[in-house]
């Protein structure tokens, strides 16, 4: 049996103070997760928190077979679509400030790729471009891009088939590359 | 020959491929496919050099002290459940068990129904301003698109054998059903003339979709047919992404988005 394994066989029979040392040792791989999925450092520790609540109450419902942490990371990536669609339906429930247009969007007051690039806040738009995806875009992309999961894992971390998986890494990608297009433009032009 | 699928590349990338011999032949061959996949891998690997915060030694410390206090306190649902069972015990005899038990089931779906499909009374109250309108008309399309797209796009793509179980798909598209009907009427009202008109296609392929019975051989063929020769999909495609575009609850790009639904 693992660490991993004691730990929540004792957790789940009450003792607390196994489960504070799951969370010791799983929390800063959860937060990068997190951050990636969310893009925000205050997001992100919500996440984080509201992950290990959800599977301290489910813990009973953990299957043996199952390592903790791939558990506690699908768990993760619920906690954070879930964040991301709340945190969207409340910002479209705000009231915008009176001479904030509704498609403020369409208006762009940023400085020009050359100037972005020039000061080195390309590291900003690709944010930008990772925020402007969808929740399950998102989720989709970085499990595939960066924790380098199988399309046919993400599928079942996201509760859906390989093929609309498939389709939402193929979606996310198209508008990275439409969002950032310019900037790469940029850098050719810099190098040359 | 034709030229390499974006698809193709993302999954060669990704070491996903199943063609991998021949995309590397078509590479290797195609100087043009080449500065293709260049792009791709540029513009993946700008993403990949995004910084992730390093958290502090402590964080795991940290993140116990705000959990803990909440590890004993029981989940709202939990609290509702066990005061309906309370409820229920107390009212109703034994032998009215299998009763209670459908009507917490009824509860439960009534509860989660509510959760997920706005009533119109939310809409309308969210709609009553123009700027409300737009707004939530928008965020809660965006979402209600996406998931019918995936839904057609695993119907577009189930094999015709049978061997795949589609009556998870049969469900869902039930139950996008009163939502998209609620989503196209305020579509209408809000004067959008563009979503309310692909809502209403989707509408009624969902509708199919839904009284398709069993989801096999000539039946699937046939709404696979449908769902390619009605242009749907990729309507649905266009319009949910033109209205994530606008959704102004994300952040604003820096290049100007094709702007008006009315295009589609």
């Amino acid at each position: 049996m693992t660490t991993d394994d004691n730990l929540v066989t004792q957790a789940t029979a009450g003792d607390q103070e196994s489960f504070r040392q799951l969370v010791e040792l799983h929390s800063r791989d959860i937060f990068r997760l997190a951050y990636r999925l969310t893009g925000s450092r205050e997001d992100a520790d919500d996440v984080v928190q509201e992950a290990f609540l959800r599977a301290y109450r489910s813990l009973h419902r953990f299957d043996s077979r199952s390592r903790f942490g791939t558990w506690l990371h699908r768990i993760t990536v619920n906690c954070a679509m879930d964040h991301l669609r709340r945190t969207q339906r409340e910002a479209s429930r705000r009231e915008p400030a009176e001479h904030e247009p509704i498609l403020a969007n369409q208006i762009s007051f940023e400085p020009g790729p050359e100037r972005l690039a020039s000061s080195g806040q390309i590291e900003l738009q690709v944010e930008r471009a990772l925020g402007n995806l969808s929740p399950i875009e998102r989720a989709a992309f970085v499990l595939r891009h960066f924790e380098q999961l199988p399309i046919a894992d993400i599928g079942r971390q996201l509760g859906s088939r390989t093929s609309a998986t498939k389709h939402a890494v193929f979606r996310a990608v198209r508008k990275l590359r439409h969002e950032l297009a310019p900037w790469m433009e940029n850098q050719d032009v810099r190098t040359a | 020959m034709s030229e390499l699928r974006d698809q193709d590349l993302i999954l060669y990338y990704y070491g996903e491929a199943t063609n991998v011999e021949e995309i590397r032949r078509r590479l290797e061959s195609s100087a043009a496919e080449r500065v293709r996949y260049d792009e791709l891998c540029r513009m993946l690997q700008l993403a990949s050099d995004q910084p992730v915060p390093e958290p502090h030694d402590d964080y795991g410390a940290r993140v116990w002290g705000h959990i803990q206090p909440k590890l004993d306190e029981n989940e709202p649902t939990d609290r509702f459940r066990r005061w309906l069972d309370a409820l229920l015990g107390s009212l109703l005899p034994p032998r009215r068990l299998m009763a209670s038990a459908a009507l917490v089931a009824l509860v439960a779906i009534a509860f989660t129904a509510g959760r997920y499909w706005p009533s119109q009374s939310v809409i309308d109250e969210q709609l009553s301003s123009a700027a409300g309108r737009e707004r939530i008309l928008l965020v809660t399309v965006a979402e209600h698109l996406e998931r019918s797209e995936m839904l057609l796009i695993e119907l577009a793509n189930a094999p015709q054998d049978g061997s795949l179980d589609l009556s998870r798909e049969l469900l869902l598209a039930a139950e996008l059903l009163p939502a998209n009907r609620l989503y196209r009427q305020a579509a209408s009202r809000a004067e959008q003339p563009g979503i309310a008109e692909v809502l209403d296609d989707l509408e009624r392929l969902l509708l199919d979709i839904a009284h398709s019975g069993e989801l096999a051989g000539d039946g699937l063929d046939q709404l696979q047919d449908r769902i390619r020769s009605s242009g749907t999909l990729f309507r649905v495609q266009i319009v949910g992404s033109r209205v994530q575009r606008l959704n102004p609850t994300t952040p604003p790009p820096t290049t100007p988005p094709p702007s008006e639904l009315g295009d589609v």
